[in-house]
């Protein structure tokens, strides 16, 4: 006769699909959405990559062409090529960096929340502002080309004029603006390592890179998956810094896949060769996230 | 003899025992001024890291003619103030503000809205295929926004939502990130406080506006952080569905700002700093709930 | 409760900052609308406040002329503009009117209002202006365009620099070789003798003189391998590489801020940058014509003018109000503040008489060598290729050969 037995009971006659009605009620806003503006442009952009669109005209299928035309183009190749350097540069560098920091902070530090906070600025401010700060810094005349001026008498490096600095340049920055983000996560990790156990090794003689090589960072294997794997998804988007600091050059040699993308789509007008080069960027991050995954099953260790 | 022997080695033991004690004081002292050295290092390090935002703030306040003064000066002959008041004239600097305020909080309402709802189904009820369909919306996460712009693009033009807010808000509000963070949560709320209520007939929207809402508040928090974070900074979308100022945000107002013939780099480096104001002011205000929050979205904490 | 109040006082501000956003833009780009009032949108591009405010006074021209009728300024830098307007003109809501600029024509051409017509009907004459930038505002054999500018372009030069290194000011007819004279004596420390423009039309403006020759040949093909182009460019990159008068280059370099910031001492313009000269240059500012080159005195002539697209739906207000902003009056104002060398032949005074000293000889001069700036359908493709690539070359980073083979090779057809 308590209510409690009713709707338990309730629950047992539904079975397991029994709250789907109120279900399809809760989830109609997003489900919604989510078919409207990201299912079908999902769809879409396979569906525009098939086709020479320019951007004020109409569309004429073509099948496969523009993917055969991507494989051929050397300006796409190139980059996917600096693409490449950037992800395999950036990714270990911010996450050693992050790592150490977390590492470095570690609560005998005073105000090292602060510390944190301040690395963690540049995460949340718009990459846009971030580039044009540096690019004040970085362009001849700027705060790197007077300093050299005075302190070594000679004009500084063309950072952003030279095709062998612009991508290292590019890299810097975006260290700079990422590595705060993981710093929080490995801060946290790096927290709740059992102190049983790093006491247990300390007292059997390991020292501390020892005891944080062999107990520190496996036990927080699963977060540096999570952070490898979102930080590289994130380093193959890279679009607003080789924009605003480089415009893609010199000589194309920040074009990004992204840039490319967004080059061949609104200033050269191919639509549907700018979808084709969208997809393909799919596949890669689809490809490098599913290596990552693998390895996760050898290198993480799970409690 | 054994006596003996036993004598010799309690006295052994106590010499190890203060031997022991002794190294560990000096390790100690030991640790304590590295310790010290730790922390003046790791200040200087911030310090350096802080160089790109102090020569922002610097140059924001320095008169035009002496923003590329060499040798490199932190403080010009005069603080102009004036700057920031200038760069509201200069370019309709207000509009792209308020325009960022508009994109940014309608779409944060949007996500939260959306969320909640969906997570709540996700979380709390079940219905045929439940797991499966949360997988396949969690999956993707994967496609970042640039590939499918150019698909998106097109569909806003058929629509006639190119050059408005719609287009600027509406896309990016149905993602699976905010019904992943608040079902994360929702999993921890305990279900006996649901059914009290449902027992005293509250409906189920009841039961989550009254009960649950207000439990995963601090979740909450964290998604408004990051989801007017990401509408405030968001940049390639607006640089392709925007054609007029008064659609323009804050990024992409700043890089017409600098994309200008004649740059005034100190306007340009105020401007730069107002655009950081309101990202920054939220994640500092909510700096403890976004840390956990981000420890929680990779996995860790919310266990 | 507390989050029902949280997200009330979140609608409310997000109400709040909507009503703020939408009063402070009118929306579309016609419509607006209280008691017949009709505003309609130029879209153009400006560079900084003074240029604005001179565009702003002529807009509102069309406002006295015609009361029910406002024309809406709004405006972009030049590079963005371009890059803009193909997603301008496709959108549903496009501006009724747009800036043109000659290079231009022939890629926009199809999405612009063909003028024959509203030419007529708003008494707007061929003859009134300038032959030659008339003539290339065409496209299909219809005009799409009523400029508003033309000019050669000169070589502006700080007086000031020159005196103190001793040189003699450059007289009309000088050659490359003393051009580049002149530029090493002026090159000390931080300030350079001249400043380099990435943009493909920096080979436009000297290739006549110094081969004889253009980015695109006299069939209207692109040419970039041409011996002429290969001679152009080597020397212009040498400019910096070798000679070392031309600061460095970077993605965002500015050809006119170290010239107008007194750093550097000659560049390359058309009339259109008077104002800005006499207006930002704190230091007396002289123009000459072109230095000659081997290919004998040459220079290119460009213009700009206003166009009528083609998904307005206030076609005839459009027109009414291309007549006014190319009208005479507000030909006269525009010269008269240096901004523009008329395109209307009657009013071209206007600008000599507010233009430095010995501007006038030096206009006619350089008109009577002036070419017709050629260009292809897929202009605006090529420039950003340019701009992109060029640096390098000029940079030193670069060779010269294999740029330009890679850009005819992409674009050439």
């Amino acid at each position: 006769m308590s209510p409690a037995p009713t709707i338990a009971a309730r629950r047992g006659r539904r079975g397991v699909g029994g709250e789907g009605r109120a279900a399809s009620l809760f989830l109609a806003p997003t489900l919604g959405g989510f078919t409207l503006f990201t299912l079908l442009p999902i769809i879409g952009s396979l569906l525009v990559a098939l086709t020479v669109w320019p951007l004020a005209g109409t569309p004429t299928f073509v099948g496969l062409a523009n993917f055969e035309k991507l494989f051929q183009d050397g300006a796409f190749l190139n980059s996917v090529v600096i693409t490449l350097i950037f992800v395999v540069v950036y990714v270990p560098l911010n996450l050693v960096l992050s790592l150490g920091m977390a590492a470095w902070i570690s609560p005998r530090i005073k105000g090292g929340s602060i510390y944190r906070l301040l690395f963690f600025i540049p995460v949340v401010t718009p990459m846009v502002a971030n580039a044009v700060v540096w690019q004040m810094l970085l362009i001849p005349g700027g705060a790197l080309d007077s300093i050299s001026l005075a302190v070594l008498g000679r004009h500084g490096p063309n950072v952003l004029g030279q095709s062998s600095s612009a991508l290292a340049a590019v890299v810097v920055m975006s260290l700079w603006q990422g590595f705060g983000y993981n710093l929080l996560i490995f801060t946290s990790a790096l927290s709740g390592v059992s102190e049983n156990v790093l006491d247990a090794a300390m007292i059997d003689g390991a020292g501390s890179v020892r005891r944080f090589f062999s107990i520190r960072l496996p036990m927080i294997s699963p977060s540096i998956f999570f952070a490898t794997t979102m930080t590289l998804i994130t380093s193959f988007q890279v679009f607003a810094q080789p924009y605003v600091l480089t415009s893609g050059g010199p000589n194309s040699a920040t074009t990004t896949v992204v840039m490319y993308l967004y080059r061949q789509g609104f200033q050269y007008l191919n639509l549907g060769y700018a979808s084709a080069v969208g997809v393909v960027l799919f596949v890669m991050i689809l490809a490098v996230s599913g290596v990552v995954f693998l390895l996760q099953k050898r290198w993480v260790h799970y409690e | 003899m054994n006596s003996a022997a036993r004598a010799l080695a309690s006295t052994q033991e106590e010499r190890g025992q203060l031997a022991r004690e002794a190294s560990l004081a000096a390790a100690l002292r030991k640790r304590r001024r590295i310790g010290a050295l730790s922390q003046i290092l790791l200040t200087l390090t911030v310090l350096i890291f802080m160089v790109p935002v102090i020569w922002m703030l610097s140059t924001s306040l320095k008169p035009r003619a002496e923003v590329f003064s060499s040798p490199p000066r932190l403080f010009g002959s005069t603080v102009m103030w004036s700057n920031y008041l200038a760069i509201w004239s200069y370019v309709p600097f207000g509009q792209y503000m308020l325009n960022g305020f508009l994109v940014a909080i309608l779409g944060t309402v949007l996500v939260v809205a959306s969320s909640v709802l969906s997570a709540y189904a996700f979380s709390r009820l079940r219905f045929r295929g439940r797991d499966a369909l949360f997988f396949v919306f969690l999956g993707t996460l994967m496609v970042p926004q640039e590939v499918v712009v150019i698909p998106m693009y097109l569909f806003m033009n058929a629509i006639g939502w190119v050059n408005t807010f719609q287009a600027l808000i509406v896309p990016w509000a149905f993602t699976a990130f905010g019904t992943f963070l608040l079902r994360q949560a929702m999993l921890a709320v305990p279900m006996e406080l649901e059914e009290a209520a449902r027992v005293d007939g509250a409906s189920r929207l009841r039961v989550l506006l009254s009960i649950i809402t207000p439990v995963i508040r601090p979740t909450i928090a964290v998604l408004v952080v990051f989801t007017f974070v990401n509408y405030w900074n968001n940049f390639l979308w607006p640089l392709i569905v925007v054609n007029d100022p008064a659609h323009t945000t804050v990024p992409l107002g700043l890089s017409q700002f600098i994309g200008q013939s004649m740059k005034p780099w100190e306007l340009i480096m105020a401007a730069a700093g107002v655009s950081m104001l309101p990202t920054v002011i939220l994640s500092v205000v909510f700096q403890r709930r976004l840390v956990r929050g981000i420890a929680m979205s990779s996995g860790l904490g919310g266990r | 409760m507390k989050s029902r109040k949280l997200l009330a006082g979140a609608l409310a501000a997000a109400a709040a900052v909507t009503l703020a956003a939408c009063s402070t833009s009118p929306g579309g780009s016609s419509g607006g609308s209280s008691s017949g009032n009709k505003t309609i949108v130029l879209s153009f591009w400006a560079g900084g406040p003074s240029d604005q405010n001179v565009w702003q006074h002529t807009v509102d021209m069309v406002h006295e002329t015609y009361p029910n009728l406002t024309l809406k300024l709004q405006t972009i830098g030049w590079n963005d503009y371009w890059t803009k307007l193909p997603t301008t003109l496709a959108g549903s809501d496009a501006p009724c009117l747009v800036g043109m600029s000659a290079p231009r024509v022939q890629q926009f051409g199809n999405l612009l209002a063909p003028l024959n017509d509203y030419l007529t009907k708003n008494k707007i004459t061929g003859s009134d202006f300038d032959s030659s930038v008339w003539n290339v505002m065409q496209s299909g054999g219809k005009q799409v365009a009523v400029p508003y500018d033309f000019g050669p372009y000169v070589m502006y030069y700080n007086r000031d620099m020159f005196k103190a290194a001793g040189l003699a000011d450059p007289q009309d007819g000088w050659t490359v070789d003393e051009f580049v004279k002149d530029a090493k004596a002026l090159t000390k420390g931080n300030r350079y003798g001249f400043t380099l423009n990435n943009a493909i039309d920096a080979m436009n403006i000297w290739g006549p003189t110094i081969a004889g020759t253009q980015a695109v040949d006299k069939s209207g093909k692109l040419d970039l391998t041409s011996a002429g182009m290969k001679k152009t460019l080597s020397w212009y990159a040498g400019l910096q590489t070798t000679d070392k008068v031309a600061p460095p280059l970077a993605a965002d370099s500015s050809e006119s801020s170290p010239f107008l910031a007194g750093n550097a001492a000659m560049y390359a313009s058309g009339p259109w940058d008077m104002s800005t000269v006499k207006s930002t240059a704190k230091f007396d500012a002289g123009v000459v014509t072109m230095p000659v080159g081997d290919a004998g005195p040459a220079t290119i002539v460009s213009g700009s003018g206003f166009s009528i697209t083609q998904k307005c739906n206030d076609k005839d207000d459009a027109a009414k109000a291309l007549a006014v902003i190319t009208g005479s009056k507000a030909l006269d104002y525009l010269g008269s503040e240096g901004r523009a060398f008329p395109a209307r032949t009657a009013d071209q005074n206007s600008w000599y008489s507010s233009a430095v000293a010995g501007a006038e000889p030096v206009l006619k001069a350089s008109q009577s060598v002036g070419q017709a700036y050629r260009s292809t359908a897929n202009w605006n493709q090529i420039s950003v290729a340019w701009t992109n690539g060029v640096i390098s070359v000029i940079n030193g980073d670069a060779t010269v050969d294999p740029f330009l083979k890679s850009l005819q090779s992409e674009f050439g057809s």
